[in-house]
């Protein structure tokens, strides 16, 4: 477990799936708390196999981390592991992923230039959707006024 | 697949079979080649095994009740024998 570019990285392996999980998932909370850590990134690339019984525990603490307030987001997971998942058709909805630790990285914590450039696009955007906005409020005074002419 | 199913059919022994039980894995002796897994208890036995073979049905706690019918999704054969302990043989088949 490190920290690095305000993310908790948490790596997963076999061994965490057996009953050491909740004392395992308390630490990740805790470290998870400090003050700078924006998200955790938890790394299961070198898990070989995962059970509905890993997969829950997996599961579980993402949704603690959510409910800390932290971004949980799960990397490296192997096509063996992936297919199992489906196959078994395990509920992992809402977990959110990535391919390797340094996009979730990018993620959780995006460089400057990226924030420069994705702010200049909601700007556009917004700018976009004022325009509409104004249209409809003038649409909604029309038919007031008409209204009062009856 | 084959490593989380025995995972699966291993937990369950674990979990419910108290007197314990044994996970046999082989070469399948048909005429197709494959895998068969033999997992086989002492325990008490599965009550109810329609609703055990159905999905998110556990008497555990904390369970996410998969574990039969994942297995079953995740092989080819599978077949359930429970009275006085429970025998479950499963078998994938070389693609």
């Amino acid at each position: 477990m490190k920290i690095a570019y305000n993310c908790l990285i948490v790596d997963y392996r076999d061994e965490v799936t057996d009953q050491k999980v909740s004392s395992f998932q308390k630490l990740v909370l805790d470290q998870a708390l400090l003050g700078n850590v924006k998200g955790v990134i938890l790394d299961v690339s070198a898990v070989t196999l995962m059970d509905s019984f890993a997969s829950r525990s997996l599961l579980d603490t993402c949704r603690m981390t959510n409910l800390l307030g932290k971004r949980a987001i799960v990397v490296g997971m192997k096509p063996a592991v992936v297919f199992s998942l489906v196959d078994m058709d395990v509920e992992l909805n809402g977990v959110e992923t990535a391919v390797n630790v340094e996009s979730a990285m990018t993620l959780i914590d995006p460089p400057a230039d990226k924030i420069i450039k994705d702010i200049g696009e909601e700007l556009d955007e917004n700018e976009d959707s004022e325009e509409s906005e104004g249209d409809e409020k003038d649409a909604v005074a029309d038919a007031a006024q008409e209204g009062r002419e009856d | 697949m084959i490593g989380t199913t025995v995972s699966e059919l291993a937990t369950n022994i674990f979990r419910y079979a108290t007197a314990g039980g044994e996970i046999r894995i082989a070469e399948s002796s048909s005429r197709k080649t494959g895998i068969v897994i033999i997992a086989k208890d002492d325990g008490p036995g599965i009550k109810n095994l329609k609703k055990a073979m159905k999905d998110s049905y556990t008497t555990t706690v904390g369970s996410l009740g998969i574990g039969l019918p994942g297995a079953r999704r995740l092989m080819d054969v599978f077949r359930i024998q429970s009275g006085r302990g429970t025998v479950v043989t499963v078998k994938k088949w070389l693609k």
